[in-house]
């Protein structure tokens, strides 16, 4: 599914971050890193990357519908956990919610085997700078 | 630094052997029952773009589940595993690479077995806050629990 690794910036490679056009829509996934454990003792994925790879999907899919040239920046992330994670990747499936001059309301759904059981949802919301 | 019983214990768990923490070079400055101050370096591989001094502004999120979390252990009596329910964070301002930060956290209520905390994370040099966060956690989840960290055990 990785057919578009996206290596322009060190976060990306922290994430191990790639994209893949699945259908109609664009999956977007990390690769499992011992760096994304939270608790080493259950070896689940830590909240804080669970969230940040939610948003930095939602950023890609936002850039890419305004295009790069439009400068966007991240407002507020609402994470909800929904099960525990293993030490595995992730994938996630985004949709704009709302798509304004100045904003953007974006949600994002996580899951790692299996897409009907999500590990995550978020809602962001970035500020467009036209 | 503050006297604690967790203290020992925190600091063995920010140490460098979490590969995560390790990479935002994590170490508790104050620690009671419910509150925590814990300061942060944020490192060259949160940037967000490569031509910019910018972190990804999830690097703080990070932080504030961390931090947020740790809060609420400290405030049970016993010690127990907790889950992240719902975390939200606002974005007030840029950090950059090489910043000093520091998280603030406080427990403020513990209802049944979800607790509820809120974090503040401000640039160590002048007081800039950078976000701001609350979360619900989940008190009792399975697994071990910090203690078990605390006492040597390893992955």
């Amino acid at each position: 599914m990785n057919d578009n690794p996206i290596n322009e910036s060190p976060i990306n490679d922290w994430l191990n971050f790639s994209s893949a056009q699945d259908g109609e829509r664009r999956v977007y996934s990390i690769e499992f890193s011992e760096e994304h454990i939270g608790n080493p003792l259950i070896r689940a994925l830590h909240g804080g990357v669970i969230a940040m790879f939610m948003e930095y999907a939602a950023e890609k899919e936002l850039q890419s519908s305004l295009g790069e040239q439009v400068e966007v920046e991240a407002i507020t992330i609402n994470a909800d956990y929904l099960r525990p994670t293993t030490p595995n990747g992730l994938s996630a499936a985004v949709s704009l919610t709302k798509l304004g001059r100045r904003l953007a309301i974006i949600d994002i759904t996580a899951w790692q085997n299996n897409e009907t059981k999500p590990v995550a949802k978020a809602t962001c919301s970035f500020a467009i700078m036209r | 630094m503050s006297q604690s019983p967790w203290i020992d214990g925190a600091t063995k768990f920010f140490s460098d052997t979490h590969p995560l923490f390790s990479r935002l070079k994590m170490r508790p400055i104050e620690i009671e029952a419910g509150e925590v101050l814990v300061r942060a370096t944020l490192g060259d591989v949160f940037k967000h773009r490569a031509m910019s001094r910018h972190v990804h502004n999830g690097t703080l999120t990070i932080i504030s589940d961390t931090i947020t979390g740790f809060a609420v252990i400290t405030k049970l009596e016993k010690m127990q595993p907790i889950a992240t329910i719902s975390l939200r964070t606002e974005y007030i301002a840029k950090a950059h690479v090489g910043d000093v930060v520091e998280c603030r956290a406080a427990c403020y209520a513990v209802r049944g077995s979800v607790a509820f905390a809120r974090s503040e994370i401000h640039l160590r040099e002048t007081g800039e806050i950078l976000a701001t966060s609350t979360g619900a956690f989940m008190i009792g989840t399975k697994g071990p629990d910090f203690q078990t960290w605390s006492d040597g055990t390893k992955p």
